[in-house]
């Protein structure tokens, strides 16, 4: 059987294994490909960095099972460098029931506990109902919304709540998700007090953030693993993104050799035809 | 009955409409606390609604369980996994206890990203299938796609530094305005919706689409 004949009765098993084949080799043993630095991580880097003391960070999540293989490695980077800078307050805030989980796994991963003081440095407000009407909830007053944190303990008790009041004590807002919570950052905190915001995003996501970071309403966007990986280049801590780019390029190689190979295929039965 | 429900339910969204939209506008102090209370209210009415789904998918995959309805057995096992989440969380008082995390950790993560990465396996053979240069519009399409990959993978700069900056011209200047023209259509469509839901003449809202 000639390899035009597997690939046409069998097509979709030689394909599966090309794919496993491609994503599993370069997990194993991985090349090392460089990763080039696009302007839109560059743009969340330069705003962290630019970030003083005193400065509000908060960071909206929507990071699920089904996303955290690309949302999640931004995650732990953003909170990572955020945790670098001295006296920056950070704000962890869920849009989904499952966003809790991977706030508190980020915390211990990167063991903010022990490393920052807890209402002094960092705040967990854990999920809010309500979706857009819960992030224009704590754009207009956190305290009037919330009386407590996620673990129950009351905003009054945490020193930093005292100065976070509304959207116009958050110096940035970066938010991660492949859903809609992104926009109704957009809605209720740029558009009515002028917050900076960026987002970490899945791929699929990616389009419609691109048209305001050309627009210069976002200051930047963490796409996809790539993003997430180019981020871990910056602060200089590899991690799961890294590893995973190289998988990434050769499925990538992948689809495009199986997309020429797809037309060579038709332009040789067209012209047969013909 | 049903008119009054409706007529009623119009004048409060009117009235709630007219007092988020002022107080955009106007930063009154008294509007701003109204307006603030209003939407603390529609977080505490989701907060119930999460409540009433969880009721509704009990009455019914319960009704479907008793009836031995086709494909009942899914509907226990959705059962089933959803009160043992739900008792887990209420035992341990914590949805991040090591309890509540070992049981998402080895079902809800794996089965759920399983079926995400499935998508790279549709991908490839969709590849393989459907992206055919059957016309002028599909050959651009396809030359576009190709281009995009090599500017987000990094292999596209290991080939060729070129590749990826074509990518990102696609990117910026088709991209990125054909994504604005959308959304600011986006904008006017739920801007004329949202005039309809205020007058009165858009209905679904209020359960009465017919």
């Amino acid at each position: 059987m000639s390899l035009r004949e597997t690939l046409n009765r069998n097509y979709k098993q030689v394909i599966y294994l090309a794919l496993f084949v491609s994503l599993a080799i370069p997990l194993i043993r991985p090349i090392g490909l460089p990763i080039p630095v696009q302007k839109t991580t560059l743009g969340v880097y330069n705003k962290i960095e630019s970030l003083k003391s005193g400065d509000v960070a908060v960071i909206g999540s929507n990071i699920g099972a089904s996303i955290y293989a690309e949302v999640y490695p931004q995650y732990i980077a953003i909170l990572e460098h955020l945790f670098r800078k001295e006296g920056v307050k950070i704000v962890l805030v869920d849009h989904s029931t499952e966003a809790p989980i991977w706030a508190e796994r980020a915390l211990q991963e990167l063991n903010a506990y022990k490393r920052k003081t807890y209402g002094v440095d960092f705040v967990h407000l854990g999920y809010i109902a309500g979706e857009e009407a819960a992030v224009a909830g704590l754009c207009r007053d956190v305290n009037a919304l919330l009386k407590v944190d996620y673990s129950g303990r009351s905003l009054s008790d945490l020193p930093m709540m005292k100065t976070i009041r509304n959207a116009r004590d958050f110096t940035i807002v970066i938010d991660f998700t492949a859903s809609a919570d992104s926009q109704y950052w957009m809605n209720q905190a740029y558009a009515s007090y002028g917050t900076a915001i960026g987002f970490g995003l899945t791929a699929i996501k990616v389009p419609d953030a691109y048209a305001y970071f050309m627009a210069g309403q976002i200051f930047g966007i963490l796409e996809s693993l790539s993003g997430a990986a180019q981020y871990e280049i910056l602060i200089k801590r590899p991690g799961t993104a890294v590893t995973g780019m190289d998988a990434q390029s050769l499925a990538h190689l992948l689809y495009i050799a199986l997309m020429v190979l797809c037309n060579l295929i038709f332009i040789a039965e067209w012209r047969r035809k013909k | 009955m049903a008119g009054i429900w409706r007529t009623t339910a119009s004048a409060v969204l009117l009235v709630v409409s007219l007092v988020i939209m002022l107080d955009f506008a106007l930063r009154n102090p008294t509007l701003q606390n109204l307006a603030t209370d209003l939407n603390n209210w529609a977080v505490v009415v989701a907060a119930f609604a999460l409540g009433i789904g969880a009721y509704s998918l009990i009455l019914r995959h319960g009704g479907m369980i008793a009836r031995k309805a086709p494909m009942w057995p899914y509907s226990t096992i959705l059962l089933v996994t959803m009160f043992v989440f739900i008792v887990t969380g209420l035992v341990t008082n914590s949805i991040t206890s090591p309890q509540y995390n070992w049981i998402y950790s080895s079902i809800v993560m794996p089965v759920s990203s399983s079926l995400y990465g499935m998508n790279a396996f549709f991908i490839a053979s969709a590849s393989y299938r459907a992206f055919r240069a059957k016309s002028w519009e599909a050959l651009v399409l396809l030359v576009a796609a190709i281009f995009l990959m090599f500017k987000n993978a990094p292999i596209g700069a290991v080939i060729s530094p070129i590749l990826p900056d074509i990518g990102g011209v696609i990117w910026d200047f088709t991209g990125a305005t054909g994504m604005r023209a959308l959304l600011i259509g986006i904008g006017i469509g739920t801007l004329a919706l949202g005039l309809r839901v205020i007058v009165g003449q858009e209905k679904t809202p209020l359960g009465g689409a017919e």
